[in-house]
């Protein structure tokens, strides 16, 4: 016999004792499967909550925008009432002046 | 790369009956396997026990990621790798109490006809006092018949490396048992 075939020998096959696949079937039991097709309920993995999350976080900021977009409308729109209302007591004051200073050259005559 | 073994159709089919969540093809698996991935750990550990633990958590890995695996084949391949490259960590972590120095290996008288057990011993003792990667290499090459490209790809070694380690050991080995008087 070659010296290989004596290693082929020293380094055959070994069974595992007695029970072997069983205690590997208990294992897996204790452990949660994975590798599996699931037949329980379906639970989101990470990667999609994080999608799940980034989709609200872009839909909470859209609302807000749309919300400041609205205030900062509004506050334009004060401003220019405010200053419509503001030249035309002006243009109404000078009138009045004008009017009272006629008045009074007339009363001098 | 897949080592080109005739695997019968039925394998594939118990594979994807384990796949679908099938316990007793799963076992069915475990079991025309098991005397691979306990041999391939028992040769290198060296101690049954620790052997049993290891080749355990070989399979559940496989059960974990049995989804990912496409043929019988394919699933031979990944055993014996898994196997090894936990083997050589479990080798390093464990290298002091594992490796016996080649000069404290008691001597012992061998004969070298038929099936010599003493022989085997003897070899197996010597093996135990090799580096744990030239141990895993001797252990592919001799239980599991692979010849040193396929060696290389399941360990992720250069071929040189392997080819390097078998011709080391071997006449390690050689001369040892030679010394001996264990080998003609």
């Amino acid at each position: 016999m070659s010296f290989d075939d004596e290693l082929r020998r020293a380094f055959e096959r070994k069974d595992p004792p007695a029970g072997f696949a069983d205690r590997v079937l208990a294992r897996i039991s204790q452990t949660q499967p994975s590798g599996v097709e699931s037949r329980g309920p379906q639970t989101s993995s990470p990667f999609q909550v994080r999608w799940i999350a980034a989709i609200a976080a872009l839909a909470v900021l859209a609302v807000a925008s749309s919300q400041y977009y609205s205030s900062r409308q509004a506050a334009l729109e004060e401003e220019r009432v405010k200053e419509q209302l503001r030249v035309s007591l002006q243009i109404a004051s000078e009138k009045l002046n004008e009017v009272g200073r006629k008045v009074r050259e007339y009363g001098e005559r | 790369m897949l080592k080109a073994v005739p695997i019968a159709p039925r394998a594939d089919e118990t594979l994807a009956r384990a796949q679908a969540g099938d316990q007793a093809a799963f076992a069915a698996i475990v079991r025309e396997h098991q005397s691979m991935v306990f041999g391939l750990a028992y040769h290198v550990v060296r101690d049954r026990a620790v052997a049993e633990d290891l080749a355990q958590e070989v399979f559940l890995d496989l059960y974990k990621s049995l989804k990912n695996l496409e043929s019988a084949a394919h699933v031979t391949f990944w055993l014996r790798k898994v196997t090894s490259h936990r083997c050589i960590d479990r080798g390093r972590r464990e290298r002091r109490r594992l490796e016996i120095a080649v000069e404290h290996v008691p001597e012992q008288p061998v004969l070298s006809s038929g099936r010599d057990v003493l022989f085997e011993n003897r070899v197996r003792q010597l093996v135990a006092a090799l580096p744990v990667g030239a141990r895993m290499v001797l252990t592919l090459r001799y239980q599991e018949d692979l010849q040193p490209s396929e060696i290389a790809d399941t360990l992720d070694m250069p071929v040189n490396t392997v080819k390097s380690h078998l011709r080391r050991s071997i006449a390690l080995l050689r001369e040892r048992l030679v010394r001996q008087g264990g080998l003609m």
